[in-house]
Order: C-alpha cells, then sequence, then structure tokens
C-alpha cells in the first residue's frame, strides 16, 4: 500500500513529460522556424526602409488582418464555399472514375489518357473560358476546384484498387469470391489508405485552383480580393488575404488527415501516419 | 463378412468405393524465363488420390512444384493436360468448393480475428451476423476465443496461422489443401501446432492434402506420403504411414517412425522406393 503511494506518483508526471516532449518535436521546429523568418522580414524591411507598397511589414499585416477581419472573413466564406463544393464534386468524379478504369480495362484505356492529358492544359488558360460559359458565379470557380482536384484523387485510388496482392485475390477466389465481392471487400478497403493520400493532395490544391478562378473574374472571394487590392498597392491586405487563405488550406488539410486518421483507426500502423 | 469389410474401411479409407479427390495424370508447364524460349515442367504425369476422412502428404523440397499441384488441384491454374476429379466426377466446378490455406496467412489486417474467420461464409451469402455466431462458435477449439475482436497484426504468427485455418475450414468443404501451413514458424511453435491439427481435424470427413518439406511433419499427420522430386515435379514413392492414430507423445523417436523416416529420406535422395 505505502509502496505504491509513492510510486504512481510519478508515473503520470512520467507520462506528460513524455507527451509534452512528443507535442514540442512537433510544433517547436516549424514554430522557430517561422519565428525567426518572421524577424527577419520585419528587420529587413524597417533596416532598408522598403516601402509598404513593395514589401509591409509583418507587423502592419497583422494589423489590416485585425483591423479588416470582417472583411476578410466574408471573402474567405465565399471561397471556402467554392472549395467546399468543387472538392465533394471532385471526389464524386474521381472515386467513380478510378472504380471504372480500376475495374474494365476497355474504361482505362479510353479514359485513363485523357484524365492524364487533362493535367497538362493549365488551369489558367481554362478559366477564363468557363467564365464566358458559365459566368461571374460561384459555379465556374467550382469547376476549377474540381478540375484541379479530382487527378489526385484517381491517380491515386487506381493505384490502390491495382495494388492488390495477387496471393489474396486467389484465397478469395477459393473461397468462392465473386469479382464483385473481389473489389467491395478486398480492393476496396486495401485502397483506403491510397484514397487518403490522393485527397490530402486534393485538399491544398483546391486552394489553388479557387484562386485561380477568382482571380480570372468573381464578385468576391480572397483570390478577387488579392485582385484588387494589389493595383491599389493595398499590398498589406494581400498578403492578409495570402495568410488566411494558408490558414484555410492547412485547415482543410487537417480536416481530411483527421477523416483519414479516423477511417483508418483500424488499420496497422504502417499503413497509416505515424501515430 | 459385413463387419470385416466395415472394419477395414475404417482403416483405410481410400480401399473401397471412388476416391474423394483423384488427380489424374496431370502436367503443368510455364514458359521458360531462360534464354531459348522452350517451357518450365513444373508438374510431370502427377497422379494421386485422396479418400474421404484421409489425410495425405505431399512430401518434396523447395521448388518442385507442391504449390502449384495445389493451385491446379483447387481450379487456380488449368493443367496441360491430365485432370482433376471430385467425387469422381472431372468436370466438378472446383473453385470456389476447395478450401485452400495458403503458407502465408494471407489474413485482411482492417478485419478482426473474427471477421477474418467468418470471411468465406460471408463470401458464400450467409449473413453476416449468423457467419458471426458460426466462427465465436468453434474460435474456441481453436484457442482463439481471447484474441476474437484483436487485429491480426497484433498477433503472434502461430496464432495467425489459426485464424487462416479457421477461415479455410469454416465453410462446409469435402476437401481441404494446405500449403506448407506450418513452414514460416519457428520449431517449437510448428510442434504444438502440428498436434493441434492433428486434433482439430481428426473425426472430420475430409479428404487433407498437405505439402511440406519436412519429413517429419508429414509422418506426424499423414495417412500416406507421395514422395515429390523436381525440378520438373514427379511422383517418385508412396508410403502408407504405419503409425498408431492419434499419434501418441514422443512419437517422432520411436524405432517405427525412425525407419520410416529412413525410407522417406532414401526417396527424397532419388532413390527408388522398395514398393514401386
Ligand atoms: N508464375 C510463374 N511463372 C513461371 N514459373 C513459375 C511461376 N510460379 C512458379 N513457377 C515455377 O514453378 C516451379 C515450382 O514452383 P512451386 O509450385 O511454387 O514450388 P514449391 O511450392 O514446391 O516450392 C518453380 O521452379 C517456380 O520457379
Ligand atoms: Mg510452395
Amino acid at each position: 500500500m505505502r509502496a505504491s503511494e509513492t510510486f504512481t506518483p510519478q508515473l503520470p508526471s512520467n507520462v506528460a513529460y513524455q507527451r509534452a516532449k512528443t507535442l514540442a518535436a512537433d510544433w517547436l521546429p516549424p514554430t522557430a522556424l517561422a519565428a525567426t523568418a518572421i524577424g527577419a522580414w520585419e528587420a529587413a524591411v524597417r533596416v532598408l526602409s522598403v516601402p509598404a507598397w513593395l514589401l509591409p511589414p509583418p507587423s502592419s499585416v497583422l494589423a489590416v488582418t485585425w483591423n479588416s477581419f470582417g472583411l476578410l472573413m466574408g471573402h474567405a466564406g465565399t471561397t471556402l464555399l467554392e472549395i467546399i463544393l468543387g472538392f465533394t464534386l471532385a471526389t464524386v468524379c474521381g472515386v467513380s472514375l478510378a472504380a471504372g478504369i480500376a475495374s474494365s480495362r476497355l474504361l482505362e484505356r479510353s479514359i485513363y489518357p485523357f484524365v492524364i492529358a487533362s493535367q497538362t492544359v493549365p488551369v489558367i488558360t481554362i478559366a477564363p473560358l468557363l467564365l464566358v460559359w458559365v459566368g461571374p458565379e460561384i459555379t465556374s470557380k467550382v469547376i476549377v476546384v474540381a478540375i484541379i482536384s479530382f487527378f489526385p484523387i484517381t491517380v491515386n485510388l487506381v493505384d490502390g484498387l491495382r495494388a492488390s496482392d495477387r496471393e489474396m485475390v486467389d484465397m478469395f477466389r477459393t473461397l468462392g469470391a465473386t469479382k464483385r465481392q473481389v473489389f467491395l471487400k478486398l480492393q476496396t478497403p486495401s485502397a483506403l489508405p491510397y484514397l487518403f493520400s490522393g485527397l490530402k493532395v486534393a485538399a491544398v490544391v483546391s486552394v489553388i485552383g479557387a484562386v485561380i478562378g477568382e482571380w480570372v473574374g468573381a464578385q468576391g472571394g480572397l483570390g478577387w480580393l488579392m485582385r484588387v487590392s494589389a493595383p491599389q498597392l493595398q499590398t498589406a491586405r494581400v498578403f492578409a488575404a495570402i495568410l488566411v487563405l494558408s490558414v484555410l488550406a492547412m485547415l482543410l488539410f487537417m480536416a481530411v488527415a483527421g477523416a483519414e486518421k479516423w477511417a483508418l483507426r483500424n488499420y496497422p500502423r504502417s499503413n497509416t501516419s505515424r501515430r | 463378412m459385413n463387419s470385416q469389410t466395415a472394419a477395414l474401411e475404417i482403416q483405410n479409407p481410400t480401399g473401397t468405393g471412388r476416391p474423394r479427390l483423384e488427380v489424374r495424370r496431370v502436367t503443368r508447364t510455364w514458359a521458360s524465363m531462360s534464354p531459348g524460349g522452350r517451357t518450365d515442367v513444373v508438374l510431370q504425369d502427377v497422379s494421386l488420390s485422396v479418400g474421404a476422412g484421409e489425410f495425405v502428404a505431399v512430401l518434396g523440397p523447395s521448388g518442385c512444384g507442391k504449390s502449384t499441384l495445389l493451385n491446379v488441384i483447387a481450379g487456380l491454374q488449368v493443367p496441360d493436360s491430365g485432370e482433376v476429379l471430385l467425387d469422381g466426377d472431372p468436370h466438378a466446378q472446383r473453385i470456389g468448393r476447395v478450401a485452400h490455406m495458403h503458407q502465408r496467412d494471407l489474413l485482411l489486417p482492417w478485419r478482426t480475428v473474427i471477421e477474418n474467420a467468418r470471411l468465406g461464409l460471408e463470401l458464400g451469402g450467409i449473413p453476416v451476423a449468423e457467419a458471426d455466431r458460426r466462427a465465436r462458435e468453434v474460435a474456441d477449439r481453436f484457442g482463439l476465443s481471447k484474441v476474437a475482436d484483436s487485429y491480426p497484426w497484433k498477433l503472434s504468427g502461430g496464432m495467425r496461422q489459426r485464424v487462416a485455418l479457421l477461415r479455410a475450414t469454416l465453410p462446409d468443404r469435402s476437401v481441404l489443401l494446405l500449403d506448407e501451413p506450418f513452414g514460416a514458424l519457428d520449431a517449437i511453435t510448428r510442434a504444438d501446432l502440428q498436434k493441434w491439427l492433428a486434433e482439430v481435424l481428426n473425426r472430420s470427413n475430409r479428404a487433407v492434402v498437405l505439402v511440406t518439406h519436412d519429413i517429419e511433419e508429414a509422418l506426424i499427420l499423414a495417412d500416406r506420403v507421395y514422395v515429390m522430386a523436381g525440378p520438373s515435379g514427379r511422383i517418385v514413392d508412396e508410403v502408407s504411414v504405419a503409425l498408431p492414430r492419434p499419434r501418441p507423445e514422443g512419437i517422432a523417436t520411436s524405432e517405427l517412425f525412425v525407419a520410416q523416416k529412413r525410407r522417406l529420406l532414401a526417396a527424397l535422395a532419388g532413390q527408388e522406393g522398395m514398393e514401386r
């Protein structure tokens, strides 16, 4: 009894120490790097007295972010809506395409080349056309986001669906499985980690897609805000918009990573991320 | 008279009636990978038969074609010539009707032990709840009830092989193929599992074919042993194992066992057996 009393208090503090240590290992390097870079930027701008319209110091970017927070959030909402709709569209199309390509030789031969070709045309050249075709509303932006982000989803998922172990397929066949059962109970679950790799890339590039779409022509959104702020020499506001965009991209990535962690919670560790 | 034949039938199930599984003069070749572009013969004129309730081992060195033979029997590969008969029927659909356990356990990492074990039942159209119940019923006899809801990547090699065997045997099949099921395990675990396998399969009416490169494993488990020689797999000898069943403790050091082992070693070394 007494022995356990003297022993237990050390255990939780030890666990807490370990946890703090991993937390520090995760957050310290990027925080230190960011702090150094921002500090150097602030110092350089002040020492060399760079004009604010050319390169504003971080402190004034923060000040603008703070002062125009409502404005920035309003435009961020527009951009986020485009991203979510476009990303959803890309996921639906990307998954269906991959399922078709992986299960039919004919579809693979006929469609896959065009899937790849679609990425050789820069979206910046498609975006103005879309604007002409569907108008300046949100639709053209949603389509640009979908075009740019379905690709990593499709390519990764096709690889994943094809990666099933030959012997596993044989095992399923000796158990009497149909092709459909092999697809649903073997290929699909083994492709899940690949799908999430694709979704993570798609989440990040979808932000780029939305900005390109808005840059070319829009009625709102962070890309549009940057576009109209630059000629007015409101450079600090451009940086503020970039800051909000990066936070948005990071949050999207973390949302997908969280969904991945949940969906793959029963998979062996080597298949999922570190923890 | 009648009781005598009945007694004979129990001792030697292949003695009367049609064998459950028969392989007749099966030949299988691969396009050669070496220059010259001819074909490699993997199985040459292989014949064997297994009765209901009989346990047969095919003993041979690595690469002699044992896995290929089982794949042909299972219907996964088509032979160049020869035929495989199920209950005397050469046209019987074998894929999905012959249980096949591979050397690798091939467990699905995202399924728990029970979910893996019930896979065959599920694929056969049995409702999940019913499949689950039946898998759990048998899990105890397989020593798996404590880990029933664990994931396979947390289990030892021996436990994983038990799950693989449970999965292979749960659907009702008259033929069971075992491809070096314990080949990847350490000697102690292997000996344990051999003993356990003999108990689990005892009194079942299946025809069992075990392929192995381990002489003792063949002698401990099988009623009859076919000896296979490479590189172009041929059956060179057939030995009936004259050991009491169930095999008593410490049989591996008995005189009879050692004599049969010597016989199989000689056959493997290329000397023709005495019976052939
Ligand atoms: N897919 C394949 N293509 C070409 N040769 C193969 C293939 N699979 C097996 N073989 C050859 O067949 C022979 C027998 O293989 P296998 O049946 O796996 O032997 P064992 O199970 O007895 O070790 C080997 O020499 C191997 O190289
Ligand atoms: Mg083999």
